[in-house]
């Protein structure tokens, strides 16, 4: 009897074992060894227990959206018991296999195998906050399959974060797969999200009659803090790396981006001196010493960056690309390595990537409009706005591979801010 | 009534004399009425005449008002073009100094593009002609065998290998700086100083080691080689951004005269660079 659920696990995963099917190649030591090149195939057993087949589905899912790994993880299928028949799961194009089980304690014990050793190479027991299926739950699977991603790969998921953005004039936020999808609640008619580097704080630009200003807040505590000035704009706000500081744009004449402590308006100062110009979106450098934003000085909208007192400006997108009328929306890298923007090309806004290192430029979309881009804690996906499913809605690009994957859903959602990893106490 | 009788006494002379000028004859009233009539032509001839000029007068002054007022419309509706030709003329020339100030910008931008594409260029430069320095001499196909010489390749140079030019040594430096590797940076940076104190890129490389200073946080030695720029090159592009960075760091240490000091400094030496329109900013408290 054990022998069919089985067989039909083997059919259903024949197609994928001889897509991965390949000849032996020199490894490389990462997280585990696979083929140079190739994206390692991993086989997530089934497991039983309270809420099991959801921990599976959306480990799978989550590792299937770091778009790091190929997941083979069929439908059905048996709980094997006793050791592992590593032989089979490397014929099916697997070069590990995720074994979880769920020990009845409220606790998740998750094993990788490694296969070309034949070893178990991590091991580590992670604690699911109850009930089951809840917010916190999902949350906790999330960060399992993040580290899953890590002992594979050698880079963390980003699948335990969440994304700000803007749906029918007010602030919502949905976990990084699309789910949980809510506005924040007690924000009123609200522009540009931002996230404080501790996942715990958010900023964004609240518009009212007399103009706009920016609101800071404290998701933990629901203490909310006027963090913007007397001038009639003020827009587009941004946290520096360490969370000391807030940079944002302010003035009534143009506008010219302000840096200023998070704990008091007396040491704030000016970075641009745009002098009726409009200066706006900065961007921070994850060091910090550098900040990326948009600015007018040159008659049409480019992106500039510049040292974080604002010495050393420094036009950026001058190359020979697009229609060279308007460039906007910069988001630099948690690397440090490319500031991505949009762009208009043949009138239409598209998302690129402009490399510090060169300066070389890759366009990433082509397909309706795309804007408003942001980066992943990864620094490979970006969340953006497109309407190329009809409406404008929020999609993450692989920036590696170009896969487009749909985030929300429903109404109009719009101006996405891709928060950082979440801390273990959400 | 004494009184009445008393005041009857004093009326009878007056009804006496009254009573007498009633006895003046007929001829002697024509005489009072033609002397009344020929008065009274006079006046109305006096009148006629005066009311004559009166009309000459007004015709003589509704034309000079009627002049006035023409004149006045004409100088107004000359006042109006002349304003709107100047309204036109000002949008005009504010067009064209916008203009001219958007396209000094773009060159300015695109002089600062150029210049690191030339920079890269120069870079490239130095490092094909130490590659060629470098190669050997090799002999060439059409060696002339019958005299047991050998003629030497036109490829082939003559002189010893050199060592990277100033251009390879900023953009080593640069590398390294962006990369993190920051005493390697110092390294190419002071090489070139040595070793090219001439250059053009020598400014440049000062600067970039008390960025490095900077990037390892030792704010005390970058703040000696930021006055180092300004002090050595007070021409240079770099001087005015090296005050303004030790402005700033005075200002994030608390020694907010200094800042001062430095940030008038640059608004006062150098009132047209990026770094005044910064510190003034901080002079005056602009803050929106």
């Amino acid at each position: 009897m054990p022998l069919r659920p089985f067989a039909l696990s083997f059919a259903s995963v024949a197609l994928v074992a001889s897509l991965g099917a390949q000849e032996p190649a020199p490894g490389v030591r990462i997280g585990l060894t696979y083929a140079p090149g190739t994206r390692p195939g991993l086989y997530v057993l089934p497991l039983r227990g309270a809420g099991a087949d959801s921990v599976r589905a959306i480990v799978a899912r989550d590792l299937d959206h770091g778009d790091r790994i190929a997941v083979i993880a069929p439908d059905g299928g048996v709980i094997p018991s006793g050791p592992l028949n590593y032989a089979l799961y490397q014929r099916l194009g697997a070069a590990a296999v995720l074994q979880m089980t769920m020990p009845g304690d409220g606790s998740l014990q998750v094993a990788l195998h490694e296969l070309a050793s034949s070893t178990v190479r991590n091991s580590q027991r992670f604690v699911l906050p109850q009930p089951a299926l809840g917010p916190a739950w999902r949350l906790a699977v999330h960060r399992v399959a993040d580290e899953v991603e890590r002992w594979v790969t050698g880079q963390q998921g980003v699948a335990a974060s969440r994304v700000l953005f803007v749906r029918g004039g007010t602030l919502w936020q949905v976990d990084a797969d699309g789910e949980n999808a809510m506005p924040v609640p007690g924000v009123g008619a609200a522009l540009g999200p931002a996230w404080h580097p501790n996942g715990t704080v958010i900023a964004w630009t609240e518009l009212g009659d007399g103009g706009s200003r920016i609101l800071m807040r404290d998701l933990t505590s629901g203490r909310t803090s006027v963090m913007s000035g007397r001038a009639a704009a003020n827009l587009s706000p941004a946290f520096a790396p360490d969370g000391s500081q807030l940079a944002y744009a302010a003035g009534s004449d143009g506008t010219d981006i302000l840096v200023r402590p998070l704990d008091g308006e007396a040491g704030s100062f000016a970075i641009t001196a745009g002098q009726g110009s409009t200066n706006a979106q900065p961007s921070f450098s994850p060091d910090g010493r550098r900040v990326a934003f948009t600015t007018s000085r040159l008659g049409r909208n480019e992106i500039y960056i510049s040292d974080s007192d604002g010495a050393n400006p420094e036009l950026l997108t001058t190359s020979g690309f697009g229609d060279q009328l308007y460039r906007s929306d910069p988001s630099w890298s948690p690397d440090g390595r490319a500031v991505a923007f949009s762009t208009q090309i043949e009138g239409r806004f598209q998302v690129a990537t402009i490399a510090l290192r060169d300066r070389s430029v890759k366009q990433h979309t082509s397909e309706g409009i795309n804007e408003d881009p942001s980066w992943a804690p990864d620094a490979r996906h970006l969340v953006l706005t497109s309407n190329r499913g009809g409406s404008r809605q929020l999609w993450v690009l692989d920036t590696e591979s170009g896969r487009m994957r749909q985030l929300t859903r429903g109404p109009v959602a719009r101006m996405a801010a891709w928060g950082p990893r979440l801390p273990a106490a959400r | 009534m004494r009184l009445v009788r008393r005041s009857r006494l004093l009326l009878a002379p007056v009804v006496l004399v009254t009573a007498g000028a009633c006895f003046a004859t007929r001829a002697d009233l024509r005489i009072v009425q033609g002397d009344v009539l020929a008065v009274r032509d006079s006046v109305r001839a006096a009148r006629l005449a005066a009311e004559r000029r009166d009309s000459l007068a007004r015709v003589a002054t509704d034309s000079a008002l009627a002049r006035v007022v023409a004149a006045l419309v004409t100088v107004g509706d000359s006042v109006v073009s002349i304003r709107g030709a100047t309204q036109r003329m000002d949008g005009a020339l504010r067009e064209d100094l916008h203009t001219i100030r958007q396209q000094l910008i773009t060159i300015q931008e695109l002089t600062g593009q150029s210049q690191r594409r030339i920079q890269e260029l120069r870079a490239d430069l130095e490092s094909d002609a130490a590659d060629r320095a470098s190669t050997p001499v090799v002999p060439s196909a059409a060696a002339d065998t019958t005299r047991g010489t050998t003629t030497v390749g036109a490829a082939g140079g003559a002189g010893t290998p050199t060592g990277p030019g100033p251009a390879q040594l900023y953009q080593l430096g640069q590398d390294q700086l962006r990369r993190g590797s920051n005493t390697a940076a110092r390294g190419a940076f002071t090489t070139l100083l040595t070793q090219h104190p001439q250059s053009d890129l020598a400014p440049d490389a000062l600067y970039g080691i008390a960025e490095t200073f900077t990037a390892e946080g030792n704010g005390v030695r970058a703040d000696s080689v930021y006055n180092l720029v300004a002090t050595r090159y007070p021409q240079s592009e770099r001087a005015p951004i090296a005050l303004y960075k030790r402005a700033t760091a005075y200002r994030l240490v608390g020694q907010a005269e200094r800042a001062q000091s430095l940030y008038r400094q640059i608004v006062e030496t150098y009132p047209n660079s990026e770094s005044a329109r910064l510190a003034q900013g901080f002079l005056t408290s602009r803050r929106p």
